[in-house]
């Protein structure tokens, strides 16, 4: 796990799938200024140079599917999660 | 029930936990791992899973699928990890009184599962490359979001 410091809250982020392979991480614990799920994608997506748009990929928090616009709190779990190919 | 398994899946044993009296028909559907996929051949495959919410969502789909059909029992079981070609990648058995609603269920089961359960599937290929599968929009809606 890797660790990245600016920002009020820590969250513990998850990649999966083809995420975890462009991030070069399975897990991240970072700290972040962002309101909402949306808002941390983006930090997420520049500071790992994830290539995927937010319009594809879908957020778990604490092991909840939620909207973007659903609010990030201290100490959330953050799964990503880009398109599914099970079956 | 749903569950994922990283051993090999026994489908006797699962149809066998959907069996039930009341039932007079029971389907079953078989995923299993083929050697080509768009034209390229494939030599194996590697499914990961985001396993708390693949549970939650994958028991959530079984219990609509009983409510919505009318079923008596309905289970599902999908591979996670390393699976060679011809492996059992999911298996999803539905019983209930007549035939019908278990055909119909059972195709239910296994195209919510695709659409609504966080698995991922990489495809190996003969000449030592790898992609993930499903994401073939994404690169075009990646262009569209710039």
């Amino acid at each position: 796990m890797s660790e990245e410091s600016t920002g009020d809250k820590r969250v513990h982020v998850e990649f999966c799938g083809q995420l975890h392979e462009q991030a070069g991480t399975r897990s991240q614990s970072v700290r972040t200024t962002a309101g909402t799920a949306a808002e941390l994608w983006d930090e997420l997506r520049e500071r790992n140079r994830l290539t995927l748009d937010q319009s594809v990929v879908r957020a778990a928090i604490n092991d909840r599917i939620q909207p973007w616009t659903h609010p990030i709190r201290d100490e959330d779990r953050v799964a990503l999660f880009p398109p599914f190919s099970g079956g | 029930m749903f569950r994922l398994s990283n051993d090999r899946i026994d489908v006797a044993a699962v149809r066998e936990s959907a069996g039930d009296p009341h039932s007079g028909a029971v389907v079953t559907f078989e995923g299993t791992v083929r050697n080509h996929h768009q034209g390229k051949a494939v030599l194996r495959l590697e499914y990961e899973a985001h396993a708390s919410v693949a549970e939650q969502e994958g028991r959530r789909i079984v219990a609509e699928a009983v409510e919505r059909f009318g079923l008596d029992r309905a289970h599902a079981v999908h591979r996670i990890g390393r699976l060679e070609i011809e492996d059992l990648a999911v298996v999803v058995v539905v019983s209930s009184p007549h035939r019908a609603e278990a055909f119909d269920a059972c195709r239910f089961v296994i195209d919510e599962i695709k659409h609504r359960v966080p698995i991922w599937k990489k495809e190996y290929y003969p000449d030592g490359s790898s992609e993930w599968v499903g994401c073939e929009g994404c690169a075009a809606a990646h262009r569209h979001g710039e």
